[in-house]
């Protein structure tokens, strides 16, 4: 229990953000990357000549 | 051992955290960029990839400039839209359909009605090219809460276009990308993207016969598949007719009319039909096609590209020759002889139309000299065995209907033209099929409401062996500007009855 809360704390977390930047960081690449790559595939899609508000 | 024993916990644990120390910052940008998106009004609109399919999409919405007002939203812009003004004790009547609904001159229809009646009247056209029964049961449920008189609906060309464009919606939500898509547009941030990346928009009105469903997408459609589609259209009239009972609005269901000297679009074969005897005929069918003899031969076009078109009727490059003469093709008899102008002006006719016009003249008016009998003679015996092993062949249904048509023999060619629309598997143009849904809804309702105007009946019974088409019509269904102001003329005897106070 004293571990995870150690594990928990802000200074840990910050400590994590400092010691493993590639980690992080690869994890906003993919998720942003996906996000991206997502919607110009689908934005590729024929659309209708028209759009309407839903 | 319980779980807190386990010498692996510690480890387990670290990683978890690990992970989530990991995401942490990209759900804190996730947050950031969310209310970024918000701030900056970007992602606001989700785009309906369904053309206006789903019954959510908003067909019409308060007109901005005008208080108690509507506007349409048909463009995605103002351009073109229509706007409906606050109720008036004016009696109101609203048109819904299709491109041919569109072009109606419904202000020549206005004051046929108000002469007729002696009283001021409100007409508002609510018709969009493409549209089919499909979308237009979703706008006229939509149209309710503007408040009418009576509701007309003339509906039915545009059942496939319908079709395609449903596939087109089907096949592009298919994978992992577009299921994945349809979750992440909950997040603006993903809806900006996909507007960052969204193609331009065309400028101008956009045209949705552009986008018109390549006929690809019909090469798999049996004509099971035909038949439920026309269902579809029977279900989506019947849902036309519900709103209107419910809202207590008259509604007039007419009957459509297409071009019958236009080729059928699709052709597939029947269920269960050997694969090599299929391409064994439609090889045989290919060489009738090309062998037939003028004019017969040059008047079947079947090709996407040698098909008549709205432009072939619209952009001369450089003006007539002198002394040209207007084809005669299926003049209407007497008392209907005033229906003979329903042209264009040919000043505007391409080379393309009017070569097309006068194949069809010949073949309608010009002698049929021995070597042609002989040959077409033939080409009816061959393309009657075909019919004996497919019946439902729309295309050799079509040929052999010109060829008696080139033999005068008016009731033979009215039969096989009439087959060949009712077994095209994907028909751009109306035909018996739909117009006996329309007349069966119709009675079914009679009492709720419900009225037929039969157009199909009447303009059949105007033209010789009940068959008519480019003398109306610059395609498969589009009919010149002349001919929707007689239809128009035909519809106001049948709306004033219904409207007399």
């Amino acid at each position: 229990m004293r571990t995870e809360q150690q594990l928990l704390s802000l200074g840990s977390f910050l400590s994590f953000l400092r010691e493993r930047p590639l980690l992080w960081l690869g994890v906003l690449f993919i998720v942003y990357g996906t996000l991206a790559w997502l919607a110009r595939t689908v934005s590729a899609v024929p659309e209708s000549p028209f759009q309407y508000r839903l | 051992m319980t779980p807190q024993d386990s010498p692996r916990r510690p480890a387990a644990a670290r990683f978890l955290v690990g992970v989530l120390y990991a995401a942490i910052p990209t759900a804190l940008a996730l947050t950031a960029t969310e209310l970024g998106t918000k701030a900056l009004h970007l992602g606001v609109r989700q785009v309906d990839e369904t053309r206006g399919f789903d019954p959510r999409a908003q067909y019409l919405l308060p007109d901005s400039q005008v208080p108690g007002g509507f506007v349409t939203q048909f463009y995605d812009g103002d351009d073109g839209e229509t706007h409906i003004l606050p109720r008036s004790d004016n009696p109101r009547v609203m048109l819904f359909g299709g491109s041919n609904v569109q072009g109606f001159p419904e202000e020549h229809l206005e004051q046929l009605l108000e002469r007729d009646l002696g009283l001021d009247l409100e007409i508002n056209n609510l018709g969009r090219e493409g549209y089919g029964s499909g979308r237009v049961s979703i706008l006229f449920e939509q149209s309710m809460e503007l408040g009418m008189d009576l509701a007309v609906v003339y509906a039915g060309h545009n059942e496939f276009v319908e079709a395609g464009f449903r596939q087109e919606v089907q096949a592009s939500r298919e994978g992992f990308a577009a299921t994945a898509a349809e979750t992440l547009r909950g997040l603006r941030t993903f809806r900006a993207l996909e507007q960052h990346f969204a193609p331009p928009e065309q400028s101008g009105p956009p045209s949705p016969e552009a986008f018109e469903a390549d006929d690809a997408v019909f090469r798999q459609f049996r004509y099971s598949d035909t038949l439920a589609q026309l269902e579809q259209f029977e279900s989506n009239l019947e849902r036309i007719v519900v709103k209107a009972r419910e809202a207590g609005v008259p509604l007039v269901l007419v009957t459509t009319i297409g071009n019958y000297f236009s080729a059928p679009q699709s052709w597939t074969p029947p269920a269960d039909f050997d694969p090599a005897l299929w391409a064994k005929l439609e090889q045989r069918l290919r060489m009738l096609y090309e062998s037939l003899p003028d004019p017969v031969g040059a008047a079947i076009r079947v090709e996407p590209e040698r098909r008549l078109r709205r432009n072939d009727w619209l952009d001369r490059p450089d003006p007539l020759a002198p002394g040209f003469e207007l084809p005669r093709l299926r003049t209407s008899p007497a008392p209907h002889t005033e229906l003979a102008p329903y042209w264009r002006r040919p000043e505007t006719w391409t080379e393309r139309g009017i070569q097309h016009m006068r194949r069809l003249d010949s073949l309608l008016h010009d002698e049929v000299l021995a070597p042609e009998r002989a040959a077409l003679e033939q080409a009816s015996g061959e393309l009657q065995q075909l019919l004996d092993l497919v019946p439902d062949h729309p295309l050799a249904h079509y040929m052999l209907g010109l060829i008696q048509l080139r033999f005068g023999r008016e009731p033979q060619a009215y039969e096989h033209l009439h087959q060949a629309a009712i077994y095209d598997r994907a028909p751009r143009k109306t035909s018996t099929l739909h117009n006996d849904i329309v007349r069966r809804l119709a009675q079914r309702h009679a009492a709720e409401g419900v009225h037929l105007v039969d157009l199909e009946t009447q303009w059949q019974a105007r033209y010789p062996g009940g068959l008519f088409g480019f003398e109306v019509m610059w395609d498969s269904c589009h009919m010149h500007p002349q001919a929707r102001r007689r239809l128009v003329e035909d519809l106001a005897p049948p709306l004033t009855a219904l409207l007399r106070p």
